[in-house]
């Protein structure tokens, strides 16, 4: 039993967390508001000015481009990925089923920058092309355990004697998978589309190895100018990644519920 | 030939034989009901007449077609299960109309098929509802119009009511039979419970650890149990051990461990004695304060003493024996720690012989 008082310490630490987690980022918004042409906070005026620069640096855009087109491949090929094999690990048990299971979540214990490092040496020691490619592929390698992940979760919640019924009424596999498994995972592939999404365009450990000047995305782009500029560029780009990925975990939230994607609800 | 056969069929997972050996026959129109604790093999054999399983060994034949090889949803088998199994996306209508949509049923006939089939489950005002929004019981009957709309061979019953309340379970048993009855179609049932195996079955198979122990009508298996685990699983046993001889009048004794003598009755006249059981049922027992020599009868202390309004549930010490006495109400009521004796005719019970 949780007394009324623990419970409001509970609330308050609970918001005090999520302020640490938030403010750095609130920070960053407020501060690329400034009409100044340095980094301050708080900012000394406020203008929209140096979101107006951004459109002007073609590196910047093409970087958006870059890496809007590969989160959205990355997004599709994970999931579709994700789905056979979430469904394969669920609904049929076979020999070294644990063994793939684990062979699969590798990526998570996998630092981002060995990765990135150790892919890079593969490519180049095979003499094969390092550009967007090898790009996508990291991407797809790093995304796909939370696209497994996902389909699965979503394929527990689902009643496994449903697809027995479905056969037995009439339906081979494909049309059981058609008619009813595909419209039961549905949510937890739409879930898993936005995920991967919101981590490949986000990137930034795997993507500074295997990124070329015609093939960087937008992480990797500023990282590399916070190198050499500071100015308040950097926080009107940052402030439209974060909008971006709000947006992204809003849709998360309406079509599947982010509570149940970690098993909570 | 019989509707559903099912020749020596085994399965085994691994080290663990979950069936072996069983053969059985099934005929048109039948209720046959698969009984036994759980582990016994049932639901299993229930999976391999539905194709969901391959047996390890032996051949299942329905209507005449082996069906080695053939997948479930070419079978034309309508399946329920314990946990109802409803397409949670679809609308009552839809799943009950999946199985004709699977079939390529035009969706005029599928419609007038599918509200004949829920008006046989009066469930017809409740066609839009979805899964979730109904109860269990309601939750069932889309089950069973969903399974006989199609107009199946062969009706599987996997513990279909054990999720039900107790007195709806009664009640959906009885419309089960109902419309089985009424369609007609072969049906197996798998249950653990006896008393609903035996109040709607034609016969029975009570199965234990992947063999079939005994196959009958609810009567002989209650009255004629094959072997102790029949016996007991059935209703209430008393079961008293002991070495069967042939009496010198040509019947035979029972003699118990503890050197008393009980008369029995045994069909095999080639009979010539060995250890043997004897199983009789609480009512065939009867509670007299005197004694009664010119029956079977044996001295006693009452351990306890259950008024169950119309009978009496009596536990009596006898010897070594523990047994459970079932009186009518006006026969009086003893008292703990009473010395009664507890007395039944020769004819009463069944004498269960050990195979040699």
């Amino acid at each position: 039993m949780i007394t009324r008082t623990a419970r409001r310490w509970l609330g308050a630490f609970t918001f005090l967390v999520c302020l640490c987690a938030v403010a750095p980022v609130l920070v960053i918004v407020i501060e690329s508001l400034t009409s100044a042409n340095y980094v301050a906070f708080p900012p000394p005026g406020l203008s929209f000015k140096w979101y107006g620069e951004t459109l002007k640096r073609p590196e910047f855009i093409d970087s958006m481009f870059v890496s809007l087109a590969v989160a959205l491949a990355t997004s599709i090929v994970s999931t579709a990925l994700g789905t056979l094999t979430g469904i394969a690990l669920v609904r049929y048990s076979f020999r070294g089923r644990g063994l793939l299971q684990s062979l699969f979540s590798m990526p998570l214990s996998l630092p981002g920058l060995i990765f990135g490092l150790a892919l890079l040496q593969f490519v180049t020691l095979r003499n094969l092309p390092v550009n967007g490619w090898t790009l996508l592929v990291a991407h797809i390698i790093i995304t796909m355990p939370f696209a497994i992940r996902f389909v699965s979760v979503a394929l527990l919640g689902v009643n496994a004697n449903v697809e027995l019924a479905a056969r037995s009424l009439g339906a081979n596999p494909w049309a059981a998978f058609r008619h009813v498994t595909f419209p039961l995972v549905r949510p937890g592939m739409v879930a898993s589309l936005v995920f991967a999404f919101i981590l490949s365009f986000d990137e930034v450990a795997a993507s500074l190895f295997v990124s070329t000047p015609d093939a960087m995305t937008l992480p990797v782009r500023i990282y590399v100018y916070i190198d050499q500029n500071y100015d308040p560029l950097i926080t009107a780009i940052s402030s439209v990644l974060v909008f971006a990925a709000v947006i992204a975990l809003v849709i998360i939230e309406r079509t599947m519920g982010m509570g149940k994607l970690f098993g909570l609800r | 030939m019989s509707h559903i056969e099912l020749r020596d069929i085994s399965k085994r997972y691994g080290d663990v034989t979950a069936v072996s050996h069983l053969s059985l026959r099934v005929e048109q129109g039948e209720f046959l009901a698969l009984l036994g604790p759980s582990g016994c093999g049932k639901t299993t054999t229930l999976q391999m007449l539905a194709g969901f399983v391959e047996p390890s060994d032996g051949e299942i034949v329905i209507g005449e077609r082996p069906m080695s090889g053939v997948p479930s949803h070419k079978r034309n088998i309508g399946v329920m299960f314990q946990s109802y199994a409803l397409f949670p996306h679809l609308s009552v209508f839809d799943n009950v109309a999946f199985g004709l949509k699977m079939r390529k049923v035009p969706s005029d006939e599928s419609a007038r098929r599918v509200r004949q089939a829920l008006d046989l489950v009066q469930l017809g005002t409740l066609d839009q509802r979805f899964p979730r929004e109904l109860s269990g019981g309601q939750q069932q009957r889309v089950a069973l119009a969903r399974a006989i709309v199609i107009e199946p061979s062969v009706l599987l019953l996997d513990e279909p009511l054990s999720n039900l309340d107790a007195s709806l379970r009664e009640q959906m048993r009885f419309e089960i039979r109902e419309i089985q009855k009424r369609v007609g179609i072969t049906t197996v049932f798998v249950t653990h419970d006896q008393s609903e195996a035996m109040a709607v079955a034609d016969r029975l198979v009570v199965m234990s650890q992947g063999h079939i122990r005994q196959v009958g009508t609810a009567s002989e298996i209650y009255e004629t149990p094959a072997d102790v685990f029949v016996a007991s699983f059935i209703g209430q046993a008393n079961l008293l051990r002991g070495q069967a001889q042939r009496a010198p009048n040509g019947d035979i004794e029972l003699r118990l461990a503890d050197g008393a003598v009980v008369a029995a009755k045994y069909a095999d006249r080639g009979y010539g004695g060995g250890p043997a059981t004897l199983a009789l049922r609480p009512e065939d027992l009867h509670l007299a304060s005197d004694a009664r020599p010119d029956t079977n009868q044996l001295p006693g202390t009452v351990t306890r003493v259950n008024y169950l309004g119309s009978t009496l549930n009596i536990g009596v010490r006898a010897g070594d024996h523990a047994l459970t006495v079932l009186a009518p109400r006006d026969a009086g009521i003893p008292a703990e720690g009473d010395n009664v004796f507890v007395y039944w005719p020769s004819t009463a019970g069944t004498l269960i012989v050990e195979n040699a």
